[in-house]
Order: C-alpha cells, then structure tokens, then sequence
C-alpha cells in the first residue's frame, strides 16, 4: 500500500506599515505597527479566490468519496485571527472539515515565527501552547503530529518537540539529509523516537510550482497523468506538502488548479494500491525505515532547503538578533499588549521580506513581498524594532 | 555635405545636436539610420516649459531613423508618450560603467552633477534639513558640480539655516569626482527626470550605496539601491539616516551593489550596440 499524505499550510502574515525613522519614539500603540488596511485587503481577496472556494471543494470532495479522500492543515494563529476579524465563515468551513472526521490539524508555533532557533526555547515552547490551545478551543483537536515553521527542522527542534509529547514531525525530504534514500518511507529523529514526515519535493513542487508553467515537459498536468506518477513511486507514503494558496492564488482558477483537484481523488483511489491518510495516520499506521540526522537547520525553501531565505544576510541577522534579545525585557513588562505586538514581529514573513538571494529564488521573493525592495523592508522592520525598544515613550 | 565620400553601413547619431546632420546623410547615402537618445528635452526641462523648437528636431530624428537606441525603459516611455514613435523601434541598451574601488568612507552625503532643474539639487538640500533637524548624526553635505542654479542654492542653505553642514565645491576634476565618490557615505540622486544615471553606476562602484529618483533609468536597472520619489524629502531623509545608521544596510548595498557592477559593461553596451546594427544592414 502506499499512501498519500496531502497537507497544506494555511498562513497570513501581518504586514507592517511604512515606519521611517522619524516615527522612532512616537509610537501609541504597538499593534500600529500593522497595516491593517492592506492586511484586510489582502486577505479578503485571498479568502474569495483561495480559501473559501477551496475549503467548499475540499468539503465536497470528501464527501463524494465517503471520506476515503484524507487531508491535514496547518493553520497559523495570525491566519486564524484575520478569520476571526474579517471572514468568520472560513472558520466555519474548518469546523465542517474538521467534522468529517477525514481532515487532521498539525501543530506549529501560532505565529510562525523562527523562534525554534532562538538559543534559548522558552518562547518557542510558549507559542506552540498558545497554537495548540487555539485549536482546541476551535477545533477540539488535539495535534499529534508537529510541523515547523516554513518546515525549518534541525535535531534539537526534534527533540524538543519529541518531549513536548508530539509523536511525528514534518521537514523537508532534502537531499542533503536523505542522500540515496526516498522521502517516501517514515523515518525517526536521531536521539529520540519521534518519527519524521519528509515531504517529497519533487511530486509537491510539481503542484505547488510548476502547475501553470508552460514551458515544463508535464505541462498540462491532469489528475490521471499526476496519479499514474505517484502509483509508479516505491514507498509506504507519499509526503504532499504545500501552501494552501496554491489553489486560487498562486495559480488562478484559469490554470484549470480546482478541477485538477477535484479529479485527484478519483484517479488517485482507482489505483488499487493507494489511499490517503492524514499526518496522524500516517504516523501510527508506519514504523521509521531509518534515522535522519540534521545538525544543521534545513527548510522546504527555495533552492538551498536551509535557513538561508530568513537568516542569508547580515541585515536578516542583525533583526533577528533585536528580535530575540527583546524577549527577556518585554517577558519582564508583563504588559500583554507589547508582548503580542512583539509575537507578531516575530511571524517569519517579516524576515523574509529582507532576503536579497540570488535571481531565481529572488524573483519568488518579490512576488510575496509589497517592498520595493529587501532594503526596503529592512529599513521599515529595524526602525519598528527600534522603536519597540525604546519602549514606546508617548507622544511628547 | 558635398565631401561625403566613401561606403558606409550605417549612420549612428545621438540626441538632438547631431540629428539633422544624421537625417540629411541617411538620404543623401541612402544607407540607415540609427539614432541614441540619451536624454530628451522633457529630461532637460525637467518637464517644466520644455521647448518645442528642440522636440521638433528630436521628433523628426526619431522618425527618420531606421532604429533607436533608449538608454532605458524609462526613456523609451516617453519616446512612445510624447514623441509617439511605436515601441517596436526602440530597443533599450543600459549604460555601463568601470569600476572605481573603494576608499575610506566618511561622514559625507554626496550630490554631484549639473546644478539644474533636472537634477533636482534643491531636494538634496530640503532632505538635508530633515535629517540634521531630526537625528544626532550630522555628516557634512557635499553639493558637487556647477550649473545656473547654484546662487539660488546657496541661498537656499542658508535660509534653511544649514549652511555650515552643506559644502559646496564647484566643479570638481576627474581625478576629485574619483575621490569623492570613494569617501562619500551616501550617493543621493534626486533627478527630476534621468535618462540614465550613470553617476549612480560610479558611485556604488566606489562601494557607495545609492538613494536614487525613481524617475531615473539607473532605478530600473540598478537592484542594489534605495529608489524614492525625488520630491518626497521625508522618505529621502529616511534612507539615507537608515544607511548612516545601520551599518549592516550600508554594508550589504555597498557588497551586493558592488558586486552588481560587474553586470554593466562598455563591452556589453558594444555587443548590444552591434547587435542593433545587425538588425538595421
């Protein structure tokens, strides 16, 4: 049997307004730090091109197949609030998924932050309670099986998940880690038993990039050609990992994305040896089939699979490092309100706005950014942490 | 017109000054024209009161030649918007620069080029007032270059009440042009209306990072800059305090920015040169 394991990444960040240094020291409120109007703006067209569309399919799609169509999400807690916020129905349409008992929810940090390589994880540890209480709040789920931010895995992030009681944890299947070996088999952690879920690149990307790209050798792809590919993989399970903007956003419904998806189960299932499982069947249903052992951090992004996208340059570095030395002093405060603020600050996405990689990941940078340019963003995310630290002095 | 003798493949003539020589020749030879514009006289003008009688020649010119050669998109915008010579005749060639190599940087914010309309040095001055009004870091602005609006620039300072921090050299020697882009902090470019900007191009070759007009061809070519609209002073002053205080953006622009240098070639500009003859004999 092989099994397909389809989980998407559900994420909005909260984008910050223009902030010049003139503004250091003049800030009222923290959360002034967010454009709360582009942030509306975008999600309400993401939720009506992607979301809403997506979720109704899904929903479909599942029942047709008397939930023999399994699928897992990773939903972030800034993503949950604009929810909240702007399209309370998207959480409905969770809650009717969730309720089919096919769909599994993955736990992550609430505000998918890089705080799984602070030196120290107090705070990485605090905001997967707060993601994990989220859920259960909403969702009545409790996640067994974890998956980082962005994917970002090293052995200490494992194994502090393994004692935080998580039974599985998602990476990338990159093949600096993997060498010979197929991401299709579960494998374990190096000094503990967690079992690892390692996404294969090659069949996810084959989706999540190169769907609408016309000049690919699998272009068009149908469900029946993109299922006869999978039942050729060796393997117990086949890791299918992507944004959930995929469908609507990154390729619009003109590229045929929706009905490529709705054709999928179908073709998948009429292949007699598959199935779908969610993340938290995929990990009680299969035994490791070997042990990875990732010293150093790896990611699902861009070409070098590392940390590189959020830490690649000096100005990257020097953010995070305010970032994170910010902690203790605002923990300190216990004033509730900058300690959401500074949550925020740490949503990963901030980071990336700053890569200055080289062409072709650069090219998907600026896509994702609303800066002119890294420099940009780097002058408006430092002169906010600037401002943060000052403390927030009132207006003189 | 009478001495021409000899066999030519093709004429290439650039901006206003030579183009009537250049039509006249086209039809006398019967051979192609291929005309450069490196700047138009809306650039000149800096959009105000542009003169129609130096429109005509260049608008003729252009119509006359075979192919024209725009140093920038930007450039070739207003080709096809104000002179309306259809897109497919114009093919953009970047210009390019040699490479100056760093000095030991000081607390210098650098404007250098004609003092004009164009250029738009009052804009360098009124970002100069925000920032000395607004932060501790009080570098010395250095205004290089002389042009008809140079009294009215000094007036300016002094108005502004920031005379002593603003320097004022004139026209400088090559070999002075070379030093002060290697010591300069911060190169600013607040042209009204650029063709290119090959200023920009020397300045980060020096290791100097760039605050550049958007209005400037350099701004679409160049990735390694901060680009602002030349008349918001505010977002002006802000990267340059940004690049005067963070050091790890002055660092990475002046890194990247160098290193990006590399891309624009007198070579490169020679072989696309060629390549457009190529397409007209």
């Amino acid at each position: 049997m092989t099994s397909v394991c389809f989980y998407f990444e559900v994420h909005q960040p909260m984008r910050l307004n223009r902030f010049s240094v003139f503004n250091i020291g003049k800030t009222e409120s923290p959360f002034d730090y967010f454009d709360n109007q582009l942030n509306e703006k975008i999600f309400h067209k993401v939720a009506n091109k992607c979301y809403l569309p997506t979720n109704k399919l899904l929903l479909d799609l599942i029942d047709q197949h008397d939930k023999k169509f399994r699928i897992s999400y990773s939903l972030t807690g800034t993503f949950i609030e604009y929810c909240q916020k702007h399209v309370p129905e998207i959480i409905d349409s969770f809650k009717d998924l969730v309720g089919t008992g096919a769909v599994d929810l993955i736990e992550e940090t609430y505000f998918h932050s890089l705080s799984g390589l602070y030196t120290d994880l107090t705070e990485f540890e605090e905001q997967v309670y707060l993601h994990n209480s989220m859920l259960k709040d909403l969702f009545h789920v409790t996640p067994k099986v974890f998956r980082n931010t962005e994917a970002i895995y090293d052995n200490r992030i494992a194994k502090k998940v393994a004692d935080m009681g998580y039974k599985g944890i998602i990476t990338e299947g990159a093949k600096k880690i993997l060498d010979w070996r197929s991401p299709n088999y579960v494998y374990k952690a190096v000094d503990n038993d967690i079992k690892v879920l390692l996404r294969n690149y090659m069949l996810s990307d084959d989706i999540g990039f190169r769907f609408s790209a016309q000049g690919w050798t699998g272009f068009p792809l149908t469900a029946d050609k993109y299922s006869s590919w999978m039942a050729q993989n060796q393997g117990d399970l086949i890791n299918l990992f992507m944004d959930y903007e995929t469908f609507g956003e990154h390729h619009w419904q003109d590229t045929g994305i929706f009905e490529f998806l709705k054709h999928l189960p179908e073709n998948v299932l009429n292949h007699e040896h598959m199935d779908f499982v969610t993340v938290r069947q995929a990990v009680e249903r299969y035994e490791p089939r070997g042990t990875i052992d990732v010293p150093w951090a790896i990611s699902w992004a861009d070409e070098d699979r590392d940390v590189s996208t959020w830490l690649g340059n000096d100005m990257q570095r020097a953010c995070f490092q305010e970032l994170q030395d910010l902690g203790p002093q605002i923990k300190k405060e216990k004033n509730q309100k900058k300690l959401e603020a500074w949550r925020k600050l740490q949503t990963s996405d901030h980071l990336y706005y700053i890569s200055t990689k080289g062409f072709e990941d650069g090219a998907v940078h600026s896509y994702f950014s609303h800066y002119d340019s890294p420099y940009d963003g780097f002058i408006n995310y430092m002169n906010i942490l600037q401002d943060f630290k000052q403390g927030m002095k009132p207006k003189p | 017109m009478k001495k021409v003798n000899g066999k030519y493949d093709v004429i290439h003539c650039h901006d206003w000054l030579t183009m009537k020589a250049g039509v006249q020749l086209k039809e006398k030879l019967g051979v192609p024209l291929v005309v450069s514009v490196h700047s138009t006289e809306y650039d000149r003008s800096g959009w105000i009161y542009p003169n129609q009688w130096f429109i005509d020649i260049e608008k003729e010119g252009m119509e006359k030649a075979d192919i024209i050669i725009a140093v920038s998109n930007f450039t070739k915008r207003i080709l096809v918007e104000k002179y309306n010579i259809p897109e497919e005749k114009i093919h953009v060639v970047h210009n390019a620069v040699y490479r100056l190599g760093r000095g030991e940087k000081q607390d210098i914010v650098l404007f250098l080029g004609r003092l004009t309309i164009q250029k738009g040095p009052e804009f360098f001055l009124k970002a100069a007032k925000k920032i000395l009004d607004h932060s501790d870091i009080k570098p010395t602005f250095v205004v290089a270059g002389k042009g008809e609006m140079l009294s009215r620039l000094i007036n300016q300072s002094v108005d502004l009440g920031i005379s002593q921090h603003i320097m004022f050299t004139g026209l400088l020697t090559e070999e002075e042009v070379e030093h002060i882009y290697r010591i300069a902090r911060v190169y600013v470019m607040p042209s009204v209306s650029e063709p290119f900007g090959i200023t920009a191009l020397e300045a980060i070759s020096a290791g100097t990072p760039v605050v550049v007009s958007k209005t400037a061809g350099v701004a679409e070519a160049l990735t390694n800059c901060l680009r602002v609209d030349f008349w918001d002073v505010d977002e002006m002053a802000n990267k340059i305090i940004s690049l005067l205080k963070y050091d790890v953006l002055h660092s990475t622009i002046s890194d990247e920015g160098e290193k990006e240098c590399d891309l624009f070639t007198w070579d490169g500009v020679a072989d696309e040169t060629m390549q457009v003859y190529r397409g007209v004999i």
